[in-house]
């Protein structure tokens, strides 16, 4: 039981500080990472396992909240616009290739009338 | 380069025979090359910013304010007036508890805290509305010479309504004489009002002796805490005092928002400033913008929770930039008391440099001289006149403010730049060389051409 809990503190600690680094803000950045590792470090001598879970409670919530607040939406919002220009362009090629099949089909048949004329 | 006219959408609508200039084969490598320029200039602008050492002008917003607020700018976004339906009430719970925050972390009652939109308005409500209340047998108001310029104009509003007021001036370590302030008080005073925490010089004042002082001559005490609230702990019932105004975007949380304590026992009647529905007691009608009011709760509670490691690392920031620069250049000074001071506000004087070149200088660090609302005009600051700074000194005086945020990367880079254009700057002047001929400054006859 204990060493689960050890493990679990562990891994929150890694993913916030993961999480942490992904501010833009230099200011927000450097104050979650050394908060986190401030509060982490106060917090080591806690034995009461009911303390020891309200704690953790609280940094699975401060970890959702940084999750939310690093979320890069810019990214999002370059990602689709660069999958639309890639659909337009695509679009656009399997029509040049539709036109083209079109062109040549109707020589195709434009020839085969020629000859079926010429035969005739 | 991309046309400025044409749109993603405008691109979509062009009809299939058009090829897109910008993925001609031939181009695409030239315009890959324009894109990154563009996400390089972009980037640049977001990222190479100067630092921010001005913490008393404002302060960012905890991100943790701003989470707790944008469920209310977005989802519930209810009056909290409206007592019929369920977006009503959800805001109103979520009033009443920023509330009970704010309220906890100065040990107030939450029905005596009142939202207002900023410490102006809470200044201004405070000294008028308390003044014009007690009009009738009591037309005495008495300041100090250091407060903010918003409680110094409402009291010369006073004055033109025929109030007398009372400017006590401050000894030269910016705190207020107690023995002055007894004798001025006189039968007919109703108010006094001195702020907590200075916002220029960062001197702290003997709020709880002169809340005693007043609580037994019988006189309301007001105090502008916008500076203090949140960075040292606070007790309204200790301290005697009356009435407290509490500022939003000082303590990490949004603009726009502020707070006024009224006591209710002994009860404090205010003569309300604006007039209307009758929220909040009838002192400040006016939907209470529940966001706002959520991000003040967020950032006084998140205040009260770090009170202490926040007090810890900027006292220790401080020392460090004020040790860095006072033991590499001389003639510095510190303007306002030593030891009865926020530690955050640090205001220097540098003799024989000009402030205002030096706070150009030092261009990638975001300083200021003197406050922000003073700033744009070029007359050195009334607070450092007040405390006996003399004019040359008062002319050369940097702010440098310290928060939460602050690194000690940006300190060390602070108080090196600092030093380097210092340095600089009195190699240019000619005072300087003087002064190090061993002339004395104060003996010259400066002549007129």
């Amino acid at each position: 039981m204990a060493a689960s809990t050890r493990s679990q503190v562990i891994s929150l600690y890694k993913m916030m500080l993961k999480e942490s680094s992904r501010f833009p803000s230099y200011n927000y950045r450097t104050y979650a990472l050394r908060r986190v590792r401030d509060a982490f470090r106060a917090n080591r001598e806690v034995e009461d396992p009911k303390a020891v879970e309200r704690l953790m409670d609280e940094g699975e919530q401060m970890l959702a909240l940084i999750q939310r607040q690093t979320f890069r939406r810019r990214k999002a919002l370059a990602a689709t616009t660069h999958q639309i220009l890639q659909a337009a362009a695509e679009i656009h090629t399997v029509a040049l290739q539709v036109s083209s099949a079109e062109s040549r089909s109707r020589r195709r048949v434009e020839a085969e009338q020629q000859d079926t004329e010429e035969e005739i | 380069m991309l046309s400025p006219g044409r749109t993603i959408s405008s691109r979509l609508l062009r009809p299939a025979s058009w090829l897109p200039f910008r993925l001609c084969p031939e181009r695409t490598a030239v315009n890959s090359m324009q894109k990154e320029l563009i996400k390089k200039h972009e980037l640049e602008k977001d990222e190479l910013r100067p630092l921010y050492m001005d913490f008393q002008a404002t302060t960012p917003m905890d991100p943790r304010v701003l989470d707790a607020m944008l469920p209310y700018q977005v989802n519930y976004y209810g009056n909290p007036h409206s007592r019929t339906h369920a977006y009503g009430w959800e805001s109103e719970t979520a009033m009443e508890t920023a509330r009970k925050q704010v309220a906890d972390l100065i040990g107030a009652d939450p029905r005596e805290i009142i939202f207002t939109s900023g410490a102006t308005e809470s200044n201004n409500m405070a000294i008028k509305g308390v003044a014009r209340f007690y009009q009738a047998k009591k037309r005495h108001v008495i300041t100090t010479q250091t407060e903010h310029k918003c409680v110094l104009d409402s009291c010369r509003i006073l004055e033109a309504e025929g109030f007398e007021v009372t400017y006590l001036p401050v000894q030269t370590n910016g705190l207020l004489d107690l023995q002055l302030l007894e004798s001025s008080i006189r039968p007919e005073t109703s108010l006094v009002s001195v702020m907590t925490v200075n916002n220029e010089i960062g001197v702290k004042q003997p709020i709880e002796e002169i809340g005693h002082i007043c609580r037994s001559k019988g006189v309301f005490l007001h105090t502008d805490a916008a500076q203090a609230v949140g960075k040292i702990p606070i007790s309204v019932s200790d301290w005697k005092v009356d009435l407290m105004s509490i500022s939003g975007h000082k303590i990490y949380g949004p603009k726009g928002v502020g707070a006024l304590y009224v006591r209710r026992r002994p009860r404090v009647r205010l003569e309300p400033l604006q007039s209307g529905g009758g929220q909040e007691r009838g002192l400040r009608s006016g939907t209470v913008p529940t966001p706002l009011a959520v991000g003040l709760g967020a950032a006084c509670s998140i205040s009260q929770k770090e009170m202490e490691y926040d007090h810890q690392r900027v006292s220790m920031l401080a020392n460090r930039l004020v040790q860095k620069i006072m033991s590499e250049i001389p003639d510095v000074v510190m303007n306002g008391d030593p030891e009865q001071r926020y530690p955050g506000c640090i205001n220097l004087s540098f003799a024989y440099v000009e402030g205002e070149s030096l706070l150009m200088a030092l261009k990638d660090v975001a300083l200021s001289s003197g406050s922000a609302c003073t700033s744009a005009s070029l007359e050195p600051s009334y607070v450092l006149r007040a405390i006996g700074a003399d004019e040359d000194l008062a002319h050369s005086s940097i702010r440098f403010g310290i928060g939460r945020f602050t690194t000690e990367q940006e300190v060390d880079y602070t108080a090196e730049k600092c030093i380097q254009h210092v340095r600089r700057l009195r190699e240019m002047s000619p005072l300087w060389e003087m002064v190090q001929e061993g002339i004395d400054l104060k003996s010259i006859k400066w002549t007129q051409h």
